[in-house]
């Protein structure tokens, strides 16, 4: 067993106890308001949550958030690619181009499952 | 030439899989099309990996993958299980669906994504590639368990599945990230090379990043500290996707697994002595879970537990480097032919929403339905390593290796949990043969499955008969 090992053992259990007893401490020490608003779960913009957990419900919002985030990174991408274009050369060329297909392909996918149409 | 060979069986599947895809988009396209699609694509992919068998270490484009991706017999016989998988789970689904009706074409599709994933695993020697393909892997699969949205059984299975999945990929990245800090490259060979020259305690993050990798990789076999999820996401799952999980994927991990272990003796060395007890704790664990079991799922997927148990003797107990991975690889083919088998036949025989599911539903098959009784005692006794069944050789296999590598009392408790192991599989047979039969058993009008259950029995009486080189 090295020094470092030790070390890292003792920050590993220090840090089992301090969260817990931090949590702990505040839920003790720190002042308690109460109130409505306060206490409505908050769920992304939709009021009033009720009933069981695995209760049916609108998956819009989730869906164009994801699907932002499947273009917004495919942009992403691109920066750094366009960057190091000239010393990538067709290689590269090729390679991003079979990456727009098949986000193209997922983008064909999506539009005929009517995913964009906002019902 | 040959790189392209080797890569081609993936680039077929995944290729095969976007298509699939594109086909599921369309409304008028029947799901019948989509299954009978993702056949021939798994039929193709089968044919091209069997140009990959009898090579040595071929690194795949080394220029353009940087030595990312290899391909030998291992990986190939590895692809070659899963896409025979994937090829029995459509056949299986096709009868399935006929009765159980939430299907939609975009399963097939995502068997196809699931399958590419796992044959990317098998070939990944580098640790950001094996954690992108684990993903492919695992994602796909979380939406395959989930695929019936209306039951509750399915919808809890997903949710602990993706919940433990998800801390088990994090885990794989943050271990990926410690070892690419303690010794400085992510491939597996270069890892391997630090740890004979410095030693596996040279470095603290070295220890902490294989520890994490350990703990993902041992969660995704199901080994027994971790293998609590596996029961209840088999019972929830349909059942072709249930048997696809238990044979394909348990198969892509093991051959990760054994490529991150096995390919230089440093890593292996030093985890060797956690590896044993990890082994013994998962046969044990697994065959009492599996003895308490009332539903068949979940004895299957308990028994699964057992045999991920008796593969990991094969990863402690290391003799040479092509020995030990042929080893690993024949028992992965005679699990999955055996399991593959009884989810088949499950897949047929459970009837209308799964209402056949428990021992005391199967009572008196044999006088109703005589070969599929007969089926399922064969891949039963295949199971628990009756000669002369392909699992019995397969054991055999582990059992020679264990010894000669010197692990004798490992020997020893594999032959000990195989004989506990029996309690649970011949309560089936006794079930089937010793009862008056209540039910009728009617099944579905496609015999696709039927004609999987007994294309599999006769694999399980030739593929014992493939020797093994040593």
């Amino acid at each position: 067993m090295s020094n470092e090992l030790v070390f890292s053992a003792i920050a590993l259990l220090g840090i089992a106890f301090i969260v817990p007893l931090l949590m702990i401490v505040t839920g003790v020490l720190g002042p308690r308001v109460g109130g409505k608003a306060k206490n409505e779960a908050y769920e992304s913009g939709i009021q009033h949550v009720i009933g069981l957990a695995d209760q049916k419900f609108s998956v819009k919002f989730y869906l164009v958030a994801i699907l932002f985030l499947i273009f917004d990174i495919e942009a992403v991408f691109m920066y750094p690619w366009a960057v190091a274009l000239r010393e990538l050369g067709w290689f590269g060329f090729i390679e991003m181009v079979v990456f727009m297909l098949l986000l193209l392909a997922g983008l064909i996918y999506i539009l005929k499952k009517g995913v964009l149409n906002w019902r | 030439m040959t790189d392209l060979l080797l890569l081609l069986p993936v680039l077929i599947i995944t290729s095969g899989a976007i298509l699939l895809m594109l086909l599921a988009a369309f409304e008028n396209v029947r799901d019948e099309i989509a299954c009978f699609g993702a056949m021939v694509i798994f039929l193709f992919g089968f044919c091209m990996q069997l140009f990959g068998l009898g090579q040595g270490d071929a690194r795949i484009f080394s220029g353009v993958f940087n030595e990312m991706l290899v391909g030998n017999s291992f990986t190939a016989v590895a692809g070659l299980i899963i896409t025979a998988c994937g090829f029995f789970t459509c056949l299986s689904s096709h009868t399935y669906f006929k009765q159980n009706r939430f299907i939609t074409s975009e399963y097939y599709a995502l068997t196809a994504f699931a399958a590419s994933g796992m044959m990317l695993l098998t070939m990944a020697q580098e640790l950001i590639t094996a954690f992108i393909s684990l993903e492919i892997m695992s994602l796909a699969i979380y939406v395959l368990v989930g695929m019936h949205r209306r039951n509750i059984k399915a919808t809890e299975a997903v949710l602990k599945y993706l919940m433990l999945g998800a801390f088990a990929g994090g885990f794989f990245a943050m271990g990926s990230a410690l070892m690419y800090g303690g010794t400085g490259s992510t491939k597996f060979a270069e890892i391997a090379g630090f740890i004979s020259a410095n030693g596996f305690f040279a470095s603290s993050i070295l220890v902490v990043g294989a520890f994490f990798i350990l703990v993902a990789l041992l969660f995704k076999i199901a080994a027994f500290p971790f293998h609590a999820w596996v029961v209840d996401v088999y019972d929830g799952a349909a059942m072709p996707v249930t048997g696809f999980m238990a044979t394909a994927l348990k198969t892509a991990v093991f051959a990760v697994f054994a490529n991150f272990l096995i390919l230089d003796g440093g890593l292996q060395a030093s985890w060797v002595e956690y590896l044993f007890y990890i082994a013994v704790f998962t046969m044990f664990g697994g065959n009492l879970i599996a003895i308490g079991q009332n539903s068949l799922k979940r004895m299957l997927a308990a028994s699964g537990i057992v045999h991920s148990g008796y593969l990991l003797i094969a990863l402690v107990a290391f003799t040479s480097r092509d020995f030990t991975a042929n080893v690993i690889v024949f028992y992965l083919a005679a699990y999955a032919v055996a399991t593959m088998g009884m989810f088949a036949a499950l897949s047929y025989l459970s009837g209308e929403d799964e209402q056949r599911i428990t021992f005391d539903d199967f009572r008196g098959l044999a006088k109703v339905r005589p070969f599929s009784a007969a089926a399922i005692s064969i891949f039963l006794l295949s199971m628990a390593g009756i000669p002369p069944t392909v699992g019995f050789m397969g054991k055999f296999y582990i059992i020679v290796n264990a010894i000669n590598a010197g692990q004798v009392l490992l020997a020893v408790l594999a032959i000990v949990s195989s004989v506990i192991s029996m309690w649970y599989y011949l309560r089936l047979i006794i079930t089937m043969y010793f009862h008056e039969a209540r039910d009728d058993f009617a099944v579905a009008k496609s015999p696709l499955a039927q004609a999987t259950t007994f294309f599999l029995v006769f694999c399980v009486f030739a593929l014992s008969l493939l020797p093994v080189s040593v």
